[in-house]
């Protein structure tokens, strides 16, 4: 897959927080391909190719998941624990992108294994600043084993 | 008896006979006398006893000390001794026609002046002059062979050369006459002090040996000394024989003087007697003395002490085995058989006649015993007649059974209650207490007759009827003389008579109504505290992330529309306000229904009587216009039921319910909603059902969380079930869902006991 761009999953119920990370990512021109889901429930079923999700091409497994906690129908905490439980899921690093800095989500998230936990920032340039050090980290530098 | 005995002789024999027995007759007080004298002997016995122990170790020690100051006498003479010779030796180097002749070279003319001097000092045998080398020059015996011989290889010739003073030499045969000698050598010197010659004195070892003999020691003493000097050799002995030789060193007294210690010890020979060993060194000489004393000598009078005191001993004990046979068969045997009598008669056995002879005070006692006996046998038949009485009494006493005044003032006077049952668990007694909380007639009626409800108490205290000695505890509702039902907390005891049968139980009770009360109501305060906090902390949370995410929203785009109008770029424009203005929308409405949230059960409206219809029909008014755009068909049950409550939240009830069911009514052909009442189990359960899009079992739980919304894209903030649910808990109430699934349809149950039941007091709304 070297070469291709990198697939991101956001999962995020907010429209508005899906635009300003869409155009994050618009503006760093940064090879990658973003693909939403507006629940949990959305977010296992796409990870787990059901309803409209059963094409691969349409609906290629992610490189990187972009999560929510706070999601209608099920959990952001209940979709990582899913993930990481799961063999086939477990190594796709999930990244939580929430509003809350909250020491008790902070400590499941990590207990459920999430790979990293960024709070969004309540200030214009620093959120912009946040999305660029991730796309540069996660899309730019972090290396990614090839699909067997 | 001889036959042959003449009767003179007989008569004589029973004469003799009378006198014996009149004489050993001896009454009991001549006996207690006896007692008396044994008991002194014993005493002068022991006491005498104590004193000779005392009297022998102070004997012993003034035995060993005799010893030792013997060996301290032998010493101080050896040292004066020696002192006198080492005296005129140190003399004679210094006479003037000595040193002359040294000086001059003619000390072979000496040889008549030295043995004039031996012959005056006769502890010396021999006296002889030398060359700083050693050789020989002159010697007392006329005609000595060794003249002109080297003694340089002598030790005393090397002790004084090394020195450069007077030496004692070790004892040893001297050369120049074969004798025992130990040689006292000094310089003669001459004007500047330089030694030109050598003078020796051999002492006699001999001589030493008689005058440490003839000291006077007694008899059977022997004294020797030892020069201590190479493990120490014999210097002086009664036996000269021994002159000369090793002393063994397993000697204690000998090793010790070797060390240069004095002492006494004793010790055993071979031949089992026992020695003193006294001994002492002599002062500025390497000599010790050591008297041997046998024990038999030291210890002559401690012996004739000790034989003696055992003869007299042994006449004691004998007297006092003597006094105390005749003790033992003049009184006591009596009064043993006495004892033996008594037992038997003790035993009921009253023909006995106590049979002990005799003129003394024994037999005085045996007699009056004997009257008793006879006496006793007399009364023995009243006394059988009273004791039949006696039990007659005893078991009328038992069969009362009655308090006596005390002790039933005792248990009035207990707050606690105080009840007994009889076999068949009917009351039979009660204290006041008892009295009062069961009324006066509770005495012969069933315990069980005053229990409230269905009671496992009997079950609970059935051990006690058959007997269990231990305390039961139970709780039971009972009911009070005045009709109330109270919680008792009973203690109950089984009651036995003096057979061990079981009559009965007595038990003490508290009425715990009031505690019990107070418990659950703390118990139910507690959950509902745990189930507030847990409210407020979700609260507290969902406040942080639900407001903070619009805010976020807003933040960010302002920060584009400044970019955006920087680069005039009217599309962009308008989509970052739209987002804004939708942020600012949320927040308004999450701020306006958190609003709302804190007002329930906060604003208080007087509580009021109202109809379900009532409720229903202001209900549908509000959402009129939803239940028309949507074209909702709306069912409502026309059962009446009166409720009393704050009108305006009652209402909201059921306003939120079909307003929900509306906005989830879906794509139904014909939507309809149906609003009513069941029962379930006497409880009144109230119910909106619809036959709407559903839900998922899986998020039903969520359902009446604060803010949680089942779809995000459905309008309003998730608050309006959470608001219903605290309505209906504050009138005591529950609220769930059910439904099939998705596309089901769903139905919301709740329930209002408060609003039921609590006709006139007011509900917190």
């Amino acid at each position: 897959m070297k070469g291709e761009p990198i697939v991101i999953l956001l999962v995020e119920d907010d429209l508005a927080h899906i635009e300003i990370i869409k155009r994050n990512f618009e503006a760093s021109r940064l090879a990658n391909r973003l693909i939403s889901v507006e629940d949990g429930q959305e977010a296992l079923d796409y990870l787990y190719r059901k309803g409209k999700y059963k094409d691969t091409d349409q609906s290629p497994l992610p490189n990187l998941i972009l999560l929510d906690l706070r999601l209608p129908k099920v959990d952001g905490l209940e979709v990582l624990k899913t993930i990481k439980a799961d063999p086939a899921l477990s190594s796709i690093p999930v990244v939580i992108l929430t509003t809350s800095p909250a020491e008790s989500d902070m400590v499941k998230a990590y207990k459920y294994n999430a790979n990293s936990y960024l709070v969004k920032p309540v200030d214009f340039s620093k959120f912009n600043q946040l999305m660029n050090t991730f796309g540069y980290y996660w899309i730019v530098w972090n290396q990614y084993p090839l699909d067997d | 008896m001889n036959n042959k005995e003449t009767p003179k002789l007989q008569n004589a024999t029973n004469k003799l006979r009378t006198i014996v027995r009149t004489n050993i007759r001896y009454n009991i007080s001549v006996r207690l006398i006896s007692f008396v004298i044994l008991e002194a002997l014993l005493s002068g016995g022991i006491v005498g006893m104590v004193m000779l122990k005392n009297s022998r170790d102070y004997l012993r020690q003034q035995a060993l000390q005799s010893n030792l100051n013997q060996a301290n006498l032998a010493s101080s003479y050896a040292s004066n001794y020696i002192k006198a010779i080492e005296a005129h030796i140190t003399v004679f180097a210094t006479r003037p026609d000595v040193r002359q002749a040294v000086l001059n070279g003619t000390t072979q003319q000496l040889q008549p002046t030295l043995a004039e001097f031996v012959q005056i000092q006769t502890p010396l045998n021999g006296v002889g002059i030398y060359d700083t080398n050693g050789i020989q020059l002159t010697f007392s015996l006329a005609g000595s062979t060794t003249i002109g011989q080297s003694f340089s290889n002598l030790d005393w010739y090397q002790g004084l050369m090394a020195a450069d003073k007077p030496y004692l030499g070790l004892p040893t045969l001297a050369k120049s006459n074969n004798v025992p000698v130990e040689t006292f050598a000094v310089p003669i010197l001459d004007d500047q002090g330089q030694i030109r010659a050598i003078l020796t004195g051999g002492i006699s070892l001999q001589s030493l040996s008689d005058t440490l003999v003839n000291i006077g020691f007694s008899s059977g003493t022997i004294a020797s000394m030892i020069d201590t000097r190479n493990g120490g050799l014999i210097i002086a002995d009664n036996d000269p024989s021994l002159l000369l030789t090793t002393v063994s060193r397993d000697n204690e007294a000998i090793s010790r003087l070797v060390s240069g210690q004095s002492g006494v010890i004793e010790t055993t020979d071979n031949k089992g007697g026992s020695n003193l060993i006294g001994f002492a060194p002599v002062a500025d000489l390497p000599w010790g003395v050591m008297i041997v004393t046998p024990g038999s000598t030291a210890f002559a009078i401690l012996n004739t002490l000790t034989q003696r005191a055992i003869l007299f001993g042994g006449l004691i004990l004998l007297a006092a085995c003597i006094l105390g046979v005749f003790l033992l068969l003049g009184i006591i045997r009596p009064l043993q058989h006495l004892v033996q009598e008594t037992k038997e008669i003790g035993g009921g056995n009253l023909d006995l006649k106590v049979e002990i002879g005799g003129n003394d005070e024994i037999g005085d006692l045996s007699r009056s015993f004997s009257d008793m006996t006879a006496k006793l046998k007399n009364t023995m038949v009243s006394r059988d007649e009273l004791t039949a009485e006696v039990i007659e009494r005893k078991l009328a006493e038992q069969n009362l059974q009655s308090l006596t005044t005390y002790q039933g003032e005792l248990l009035a006077a207990i707050p606690d209650i105080v009840m007994e049952v009889d076999n068949n668990k009917i009351y039979s007694w009660a204290n006041q207490a008892g009295l009062e909380f069961f009324g006066d007639d509770v005495i012969g009626k069933e315990a069980s007759f005053y229990f409230e409800g269905e009671q496992d108490t009997y079950n609970a205290v059935k051990p006690l009827f058959s007997g269990e000695e231990k305390t039961f505890y139970v709780e039971s509702w009972q009911r009070h003389k005045d009709g109330q039902k109270r919680l008792l907390a009973w203690w109950c005891r089984v009651l036995k008579d003096n057979r061990g049968n079981v009559t009965g139980a007595l038990s003490s009770a508290q009425d715990i109504t009031e505690r019990r009360r107070k418990e659950e109501e703390k118990e139910k305060f507690t959950k509902e505290l745990a189930e507030k906090n847990t409210e407020l902390e979700r609260f507290t949370y969902t406040v942080s992330h639900d407001l903070k995410s619009p805010l976020v929203t807003i933040k960010t785009f302002l920060g584009y529309l400044k970019q955006d109008i920087t680069d005039t770029d009217a599309g962009r424009i308008e989509k970052d306000m739209s987002f804004m203005n939708g942020a600012a929308d949320k927040m308004e409405k999450l701020l306006g229904e958190l609003l709302e949230m804190s007002r329930v059960g906060r604003i208080i409206n007087p509580p009021e009587k109202v109809t379900f219809g009532e409720l229903v029909k202001e209900a549908m008014g509000i959402v009129a216009g939803s239940i028309a755009d949507g074209g909702v068909k709306v069912q409502v049950s026309d059962e009446l039921v009166t409720l009393y409550g704050d009108r305006s939240r009652l209402v909201e009830i059921w306003q939120n319910l079909v307003e929900n069911a509306v906005k989830f009514i879906g794509d139904q052909a014909s939507p309809s909603i149906d609003i009513g009442i069941e029962r379930h189990d006497r409880e009144t359960v109230f119910f909106v059902r619809d036959n709407g899009i559903g839900i998922n079992p899986k998020y039903q739980s969520k359902l009446f969380n604060l803010f949680e919304k089942i779809n995000p894209r459905t309008e309003g903030t998730g608050m309006g079930l959470a608001i219903t649910k605290r309505i209906v808990e504050l009138y005591r109430g529950r609220i769930w869902v059910e439904s099939k699934g998705e596309g089901q349809g769903s139905c919301f149950f709740f329930t209002l006991p408060g609003a039921l039941k609590e006709m006139g007091k007011g509900v917190r709304t």
